[in-house]
């Protein structure tokens, strides 16, 4: 298996996804929402077509990077900023789990956002994320996707 | 389906919490919606959500609201979203003032009794990007 394929794979990505995924009732909503992640580390620039592939037109998002929600169109062009800049960058998914009533399916996973920056050092950022989507004759889209640092959440014990 | 439709939901299940009508605003919310509240960094379901805000309740807190604004609302067939900003609000008891400025998104799906939400993430807005990349 070529190494690119190899890392497109969800299982080869350290994940537990895969076939069962496929199998589990969702109609392939994991495998929808793992493809929008799942581009190789090495080539930045396919995440933001593999990304808003799994869009929907009105699409709502709440990005780590961004103190404020964005259109699809905004997203886009953050992720377009973003592509030049990266020698390497890639999201790891934990815990991957999906729910589905009727036509609306519901995805959450912890996440690592993880790269290198051209000119610099590393960078990992731990989140979460939760997709909204819809289901079409084409397949699972989201019409929201939020992504947001575990620094956002409440860690550190209440005052005293 | 419409926003419209979309937005009374939402706006029947945020003025259910603001008065303090738990069973309407738990009621809104579906059994295994996935929520992520800021205030725990672990997903739960409605009961994991019901417990932690059950340990808020008036034995803690004097008083406190959560304010949403600037929502922005998608639907697509049966399936609704929902994002904007939130203003967590309060006065524990025997301590001062609390605020917490959040961004969040909702997942909603229509049901033959209406509009039920299915997933709910609230991420304070100090925990996004907020500062000038290092140089």
């Amino acid at each position: 298996m070529d190494k690119r394929d190899a890392i497109k794979s969800p299982a080869a990505a350290g994940t537990a996804a895969s076939a069962a995924a496929e199998s589990s009732g969702d109609d392939g909503l994991e495998h929808a929402f793992r493809a929008a992640f799942a581009t190789p580390k090495d080539t930045p620039g396919e995440i933001a077509a593999a990304r808003m592939a799994f869009l929907n037109e009105t699409a709502l998002v709440i990005d780590s990077d961004v103190p404020f929600p964005l259109d699809r169109a905004g997203y886009a062009d953050h992720l377009a900023f973003h592509a030049p800049h990266w020698e390497r960058l890639e999201v790891q998914l934990i815990e991957v789990k999906t729910a589905v009533h009727g036509d609306t399916g519901i995805v959450s996973a912890y996440f690592n956002q993880r790269g290198k920056p051209k000119d610099a050092g590393f960078r990992q950022r731990p989140g979460y994320v939760t997709a909204v989507c819809a289901r079409n004759p084409g397949g699972w889209t989201a019409i929201a996707l939020h992504m947001s640092p575990m620094m956002a959440q409440i860690i550190d014990a209440s005052p005293g | 389906m419409s926003t419209a439709n979309l937005q009374a939901a939402f706006q029947a299940m945020s003025d259910a919490l603001t008065h303090g009508d738990l069973d309407s605003f738990y009621g809104a919310i579906l059994e295994n919606a996935m929520i992520m509240d800021e205030d725990l960094p672990f997903r739960v379901d409605r009961a994991g959500f019901q417990a932690h805000i059950a340990f808020h309740g008036p034995e803690n807190w004097e008083g406190f609201a959560w304010r949403p604004t600037d929502m922005r609302f998608a639907d697509s067939g049966s399936s609704g979203a929902v994002t904007g900003f939130a203003m967590f609000r309060g006065k524990p008891r025997g301590a001062g003032f609390r605020l917490r400025p959040m961004l969040f998104s909702q997942g909603w799906t229509h049901t033959a009794d209406g509009w039920r939400m299915v997933s709910w993430q609230q991420s304070p807005v100090i925990g996004h990007v907020t500062t000038q990349s290092p140089g």
